[in-house]
């Protein structure tokens, strides 16, 4: 009995249920992403050994200085104010105008400032914290605080001072930290930092505009190694750390990366990321000061809000390198349209460094490919690595639009553990790993292992860097000193990775951070607003932050252990707590029981413990995936989906078969291991009947339909085969007896049996075994005594034109079977006419009785090209090979390619379905369907044994992997045809079996019941000339067995789907009350009787339980009800409302949001909640500001706000 | 963007593509008689990114010229339009220039009738209606010398060419192979089609507007007429000024979208 029964089965035994159903709720994750790196990757190469020949040590080149190197920050900035007066930054407003600053007037307005600050008693080393909106506000008081020897320290904005936030938190805790220093506040921020002088008592708050004087003070020349910069990275809940430099490692490291990016002062920079982060002040503004060059300086939040303003701004101001994190060049590849329909000159832009988080191959290579149209030069993205402690980017790479493999390695997933492995660049299932280059002159970098010793080259370790960039070490945080620093110099820097040829890799994280979008999150700091949410048990969360390939940042994965029965309350509310109070959008959040939460004897959470369940797939019951995930759902328009069948581990063991008597039915001859065989009658009493076919079998299909209507419906029936898959390499399979998978499939569907399920040897192997065993999955393949199980995989579909010359090479030769039906028509015009092949169409009607449309057709490829038809039938093998070798012989060529459509016709048993289930179904009927198929195959075997080089495409359906209630017969021959084409590809042929959903024909409309039907089962109807791309892609994707037009986001098809290729996933529950009973009274017993056994489901209650024949309940349904039951829309009232909706609705693509809806719980983040506002102020008229979405998160409350 | 060059994909025998991520619209090109796939590189070049052209390149032609000349106009358009329907999957409009006109008509019709696939525009330069009378002296009756004049006249053959004796006894019998094929096309009445039709002429070009304005009656959805820069072979060295006048017809009003 399924999970998913049992808990139906619970819930229907609380007090008032009358019905009760339960299903799996999982969303489709994008194409390509994966759950983890270190999953099992079957079926991917082996890989050639990274070369581990030298220790994972290098060193950069020795500095060299220019000659008129300064060894200080001020020197630095009286030479630029003495030799570039005219040069300095440009900074471009909010409303777009500029405001410019040269380095002369930075110069006198920063010694003006500092008269200003002198009147404060502050002595040098003396930390000032810096709160200003205003860029040149910032800047110009960061350097007034340098020249006086001050520590600057930058703190970022609060979105608003009043309430409680990270930013409040975070500028009180360093404030604590750094012994109460003075804030200096611009004039849009000093009102709301003074207002934190209740919680703050004795804060000193100095406003900008009042510090700037009369008085240029003067500054001296200060000893290159005091202290001299702050730089805060972590600490809105905990204790901050505080990085802090010397003039020399901040002079060492801007000589060496203007040595190693042959920056001169002709450059152009242009930094629109936070100046508080250490890339825009030092990697960025600092960097240009030492080399006179021009910047310009660009709000963070004009960016965000329209991301191709960053082009806007390289053209404008001819900008020659910029910087971002990752997410930013995600921001704007999601604006391919923008970008293809506008005109930007990107020639000067040479150096974009991709620094600040993890660097994303995928998505780097398609920011430089999108804009090469705008001559962005070909060579300009610059992966990097560096960090505050570092005093930011200390190893630069180099990616090339024209080479896929530069700067990127691909990896098998698998050997990340141990020696590296490589792939062949693009390999499917890869890890690929983006290389960020080699040191800069000054610096060390070594791999260590956990005892500190180096690790040869292409092994994963610990990153350590030492040299003349290290940071001093962390403000008054011994303990964490204590914890980075070696003994022989080195700095632990948190980061996993590996070398090679002294490249450095990066592969992870150490340390418990999170990392998203570019800002660091240490996970006790998650976990402690997680824990104010009232549903949450105390001290009972545990986040991790796993790599998401699509967003190019960190997934949050938040588990808890929830405190009432209310689980998806507890998930809104936790979502809600992390946007508002660290702006955070969690991507998965796990309810876990208390006995599932592990701690270790102190206490201390085992957060790697929940991550390797969660990978495992031990939570996927109850994975509250992000309500914005990606919307798979086929439309019209769109590529046509495909899914490629493979063999995967089985999560679950083998287990033994329950003990008890066992009724034996052999097909074919009793095998040596068996005493005793069952005749039909005994099978009808049994509770457990094995029905065992082999090589040896004359009728396997024949004898499972006999057995079918012999079994009783409590039995547990279960078929042992030899060979019936190919489930690893070597695996030969004996066609018919795949047609059993189908079979057992359709049976299951149509509950033959209370159980049935099928365990497959390799031919050849002892059954003897096996039947004492016994898997949770339907169709299991036992190889090297483990499970495994058959999965589909999302496969993108090359777009391509032509027919891959492997296949059918230009003026080549094709043997059609099947005759002139729709969908052969098709393809044998589009390969005459498009690529001139000659074909020999056989079909069982002769040329003189076609009926008019096969005649139309017939006379069609004659009038565009060299065709032959005959008559034959596809199971007369002499009369086919005779044709076959006249055809050749006219041709002067063999036989290139053979493509196997016969079948018989399906339609007619529409109308009949109930007569063709499998209990019901004639030898006659399964006979018929077998004929044309896989008869057709045992004769174009022989046709192929003489023909090496002959490749073959079947005509498959999905139905051959699905089953089919109704349509075993039919399902069995398309299984029959799979099998065939895995066993001639085992033998090095190119063969494939191409499983449709359905083609769009005569009888076939979208309005007909029948097509209605198959679209609810996922089953797309496809129009021949997308059918034939997609025949054109599937052979040049060249997979073995390929499903095509298979939805995979139906409810009905994600159960097939490899468990990687779903994010998420919750049980849904619907119940029906008893007459007379309250649903709420019904609702709240049902959420407690689950969450009593550890099941944390979602409940709707709901007047009927839609369920098909054998009873299981229609998941869509299912799910529909729990959608409207739990959203409880509530349509939004008066135009502010829906102005708000429609904007909220906009900005979040989601189709509606109601007046109770919070923004959070639909995917509000930091960015959108810049963009929503944007938005809505535009629409209005009037300023909404970000603050406004965070205290009203609904479209009620904000309206409410914005009304007053 | 002021590169004229592009290089074309080769499809399959029959297709040149220059493939654009994201484009919109395809705009599939059918060349004039005499001429092969090359002669839309100007306008692959000068089109907006919303658009990819895909240039037919006919049997006998360029890098096909060791195949026969098409034999016959219905075996043209029933091949041409098979090798086309694969590219149907996303919006497309027709585009040819003088005979190529009346081969885009017919292939039109053929996709629309035969695949149900509707183009979202027809756009047809310097070619009369379908039904106007075929010329009283072919060209493809008369001497080398003279066929040569009339075509150098019209401006469709360079001088560099026709001073290339080697070049010309090359391009003769293609030019005389395709002038007997369409010189021969008799126009068969069908219903209009569904579809907006845009007729381009040059300003120096040899078809008046009276002449176009017969197009008017072989669709339900409206017939616009644009006059570009360039003479009656406008389109090889296609300016950026004529490409964009061509780029906002196929912007045009969507009215006469594709299939029900």
């Amino acid at each position: 009995m399924s999970t998913t029964d049992t808990i139906a089965r619970i819930a229907a035994g609380a007090a008032g249920v009358q019905d009760a159903a339960a299903v799996f709720d999982r969303k489709l994750r994008a194409p390509n992403a994966r759950r983890s790196a270190a999953r099992d990757s079957g079926g991917l190469p082996s890989g050639v050994e990274v070369p581990a020949d030298r220790p994972a040590l290098v060193r950069g080149p020795e500095p060299v200085p220019p000659p008129d190197a300064v060894a200080t920050l001020p020197e630095a900035l009286e030479r630029a104010a003495r030799i570039a007066p005219g040069r300095g930054t440009t900074y471009v407003l909010p409303d777009g105008g500029t405001d410019r600053q040269t380095y002369a007037e930075l110069y006198d307005e920063a010694r003006r400032v500092l008269g200003g600050l002198r009147r404060h008693d502050l002595a040098p080393g003396d930390a000032v914290l810096l709160q200003c909106a205003d860029s040149r506000t910032f800047v110009t008081a960061w350097w007034a605080c340098v020249l006086g020897g001050f520590m600057p320290t930058a703190v970022a904005a609060a979105p608003e001072y009043s309430g409680d936030n990270a930013a409040v938190r975070k500028l009180a805790s360093a404030w604590e930290l750094l012994g109460r220093p003075p804030v200096i506040a611009d004039a849009a921020l000093s009102e709301g930092v003074r207002s934190l002088g209740d919680r703050l008592p004795g804060l000193r708050v100095l406003a900008a505009d009042s510090l700037s004087g009369d008085v240029v003070a003067d500054w001296s020349v200060p000893d290159p190694e005091s202290l001299i910069v702050n730089l805060l990275t972590s600490g809105s809940t905990g204790t901050p750390k505080c990085v802090q430099h010397r003039h020399r490692t901040i002079v060492a490291r801007t000589y060496a990366t203007i040595a190693a990016n042959g920056f001169t002062e002709d450059d152009v920079s242009l930094n629109w990321m936070p100046l508080d982060h250490v890339g825009g002040m030092i990697m960025f503004n600092l960097r240009d000061v030492f080399l006179t060059c021009e910047h310009v300086n660009v709000r963070t939040g004009s960016v965000i809000r329209r991301p191709l303003l960053w082009l806007d701004c390289v053209e404008k101001f001819r900008a020659t390198c910029t910087w971002a994190p990752n997410f930013a060049f995600s921001l704007v590849v999601q604006r391919a349209d923008e970008i293809a329909a506008g005109s930007w000159d990107l020639r000067t832009l040479t150096n974009i460094c991709n620094a600040g988080e993890a660097v994303v191959a995928r998505t780097a290579r398609r920011f430089v490919e999108l804009l090469a149209p705008h001559g962005l030069p070909a060579d300009a993205m610059i992966p990097c690595w560096g960090m505050s402690e570092t005093s930011s980017g200390v190893t630069y790479s180099r990616m090339h639009r024209d080479d896929p493999g530069a700067g990127t390695i691909a990896l098998v997933p698998a050997s990340l553990d141990g020696a590296l492995r490589e792939l062949p660049a693009g390999t499917p299932g890869a890890v690929v790993v983006t290389e960020v280059g080699g040191p800069i002159p000054g610096v060390a970098l070594r791999i260590v292992d956990p005892s500190d010793a180096v690790l040869p080259e292409g092994r994963v370790g610990r990153l350590h860097i030492s040299g003349t960039t290290v940071q001093n070490g962390y403000a008054h945080n011994e303990r964490a000193n204590a914890e980075s620093f070696t003994g022989d110099g080195w700095f632990d820097t948190g980061d996993l990775g590996f070398l090679r040829d002294g490249r450095l890799f990066l592969t992870g994280r150490q340390k418990n951070m999170v990392i998203v979008n570019g800002a660091n999150f240490p996970a006790h700091e998650i976990e402690a607003v997680v824990e104010q949410v009232s549903g949450v048990r105390p001290a009972c969360s545990a986040v991790a932050g796993v790599p998401d390939e699509d967003t190019g940042t960190d997934a949050l994965v938040v588990f808890f252990v929830p405190a009432t029965d209310d689980v998806p309350a507890v998930v809104d509310d936790i979502r809600t707590a992390l946007s508002r109070d660290l702006a955070l959008r969690p991507t998965f959040l796990v309810p876990v029981t208390e006995r599932e939460f592990p701690r270790q004897n102190g206490g201390k959470v085992q957060r790697e413990r929940l991550l390797e369940g969660w990978r495992e797939g031990t939570f996927d019951d109850r994975c509250y995936a992000d309500a914005t995930g990606p919307t798979a759902a086929v439309e019209d328009d769109a590529d046509l989906p495909a899914l490629s069948v493979v063999w995967e581990s089985a999560a679950a063991p083998l287990r033994p078969r329950p003990s008890g008597p066992v009724a034996v039915f052999v097909s074919g001859p009793r095998p040596a291991w068996l005493d005793r065989v069952a005749s039909l009658s005994d099978l009808g009493p049994a509770t457990q009947v094995l029905f065992v076919a082999t090589a040896a079998s004359p009728d396997p299909l024949g004898d499972f339909l006999t057995v079918a209507a012999a079994v009783g419906p409590d039995a547990e029936l279960t078929v042992l085969t030899q060979g019936a898959v190919r489930a690893a390499d070597g695996d030969v399979v004996v066609p018919e007896l795949a047609g059993l998978t189908a079979l057992v499939r359709t049976a299951a569907s149509e509950r033959v049996a209370a159980r049935v399920s099928l365990l497959d040897a390799p031919a050849g192997a002892d059954l003897a075994a096996l039947a004492q065993l016994r898997h949770d999955d339907d169709v299991v393949a036992v190889r090297d005594g483990a499970p495994l199980v058959q999965r589909l995989r999302t496969t993108s579909l090359p777009e391509a034109f032509d027919v891959p010359a492997g296949v059918l090479p230009r003026g080549g030769t094709c043997l059609v079977t099947g005759g002139l039906g729709g969908l052969g028509r098709t393809i044998a015009e589009h390969l005459v006419a498009a690529h001139g092949a000659r074909l020999l169409i056989v079909g069982r009607t002769p040329a003189s009785r076609l009926d008019d449309g096969s005649r139309e057709a017939l006379e069609i490829l004659a009038s565009v090209g060299e065709v032959r038809y005959r008559t034959a039938d596809v199971t007369d093998a002499d009369t086919l090979a005779r044709e076959v070798a006249d055809a050749e012989a006219a041709w002067g060529r063999g036989l290139d390619l053979v493509l196997h459509l016969a079948g018989a016709p399906v339609a007619p048993q529409w109308e009949h379905l109930t007569d063709h289930e499998l209990r019901t179904e004639t030898a006659d009927w399964l006979a018929g369907m077998l004929r044309p198929k896989a008869g057709g195959c045992a004769v174009v075997d022989r046709l192929l044994q003489t023909r090496p080089d002959t490749a073959v495409v079947v005509f498959s359906s999905v139905n051959g992997v699905f089953g089919g209630t109704g349509f075993g017969a039919y399902a069995a021959a398309n299984a029959v045809l799979d099998g065939w084409a895995q066993r001639w590809s085992a033998t090095g042929r190119r063969a494939q079996s191409l499983g449709w959903s359905m083609w769009d024909g005569p009888g076939m409309n979208q309005g007909s019941p029948l097509v209605a039907a198959a679209r609810h089962r996922g089953l797309t109807l496809i129009d021949p000339a997308r059918g034939t791309l997609a025949f054109l892609g599937a052979l040049h994707a060249g997979v073995v067995h390929l499903l095509i037009g298979a939805d995979p986001s139906n409810e009905q098809i994600k159960p097939f789907l490899a468990a990687d290729q779903l994010r998420g996933g919750t049980i849904a529950v619907a119940v029906v009350p008893g007459p007379g009973e309250d649903p709420q009274r019904v609702r709240s017993a049902v959420a407690a009787r689950l969450a009593g056994e550890g099941i944390f489901a979602r409940i709707a209650v709901t007047t009927r339980i839609e369920r098909d024949r054998g009873g299981a309940p229609d998941p869509s349904a299912v799910l529909a009800a729990i959608g409207s039951g739990a959203a409880g829309y509530v349509a939004p009232e008066g135009r502010l409302e829906e102005l708000v909706a429609s904007a909220a609705a906009d900005v979040l693509s989601v189709p509606r949001i109601g007046r109770e809806d919070s923004f959070f719980s639909l995917g509000c983040d930091s960015v959108r909640a810049l963009q929503l506002a944007q938005a809505l102020s535009e629409r209005l008229g009037a300023p909404v500001t970000v603050g406004s979405l965070y205290e009203s998160p609904t479209v009620r409350a904000l309206a409410a706000t914005i009304a007053t | 963007m002021t590169t004229s060059t592009v290089s074309f994909a080769t499809d399959s025998q029959w297709v040149r593509r220059v493939p654009r991520e994201g484009a919109r619209l395809r705009l599939i090109c059918l060349p004039f008689a005499g001429g092969g796939a090359s002669v839309y590189q100007g306008m692959a070049a000068h089109l907006p990114p919303w658009v990819e052209v895909i240039a037919v390149q006919p049997p006998g032609h360029e890098d096909r010229s060791r195949e026969d000349l098409p034999g016959s106009i219905p075996g043209l358009v029933t091949a041409c339009s098979i090798a086309l329907r694969p590219y149907t999957t996303m919006p497309y409009a027709l585009y040819g220039h003088c005979a190529g006109a009346l081969l885009a008509y017919e292939v039109a019709h053929e996709m629309g009738k035969r695949f149900g696939t509707w183009p979202q525009r027809l756009v047809v330069g310097e070619q009369p209606a379908p039904q106007a009378p075929p010329p009283a002296e072919p060209l493809h009756r008369q001497p080398d010398e003279d066929l040569l004049a009339s075509i150098r006249d019209r401006g469709g053959l360079p001088e560099a060419v026709a001073g290339n004796a080697q070049l010309l006894e090359f391009l003769l019998p293609v030019l005389r192979g395709d002038f007997a094929l369409w010189e021969a096309y008799r126009h068969r009445p069908r219903p209009p089609l569904p579809v907006p039709i845009t007729t381009v002429r040059g300003t120096t070009g040899s078809v008046d507007e009276t002449a176009m304005a017969g197009w008017d009656r072989h669709t339900t959805a409206g017939r616009t007429g644009v006059t570009v820069e360039g003479g009656h072979y406008f389109i090889v060295g296609l300016t950026a000024a004529a490409a964009g006048q061509i780029a906002a017809a196929l912007e045009g009003p969507p009215e006469g979208r594709t299939s029900p």
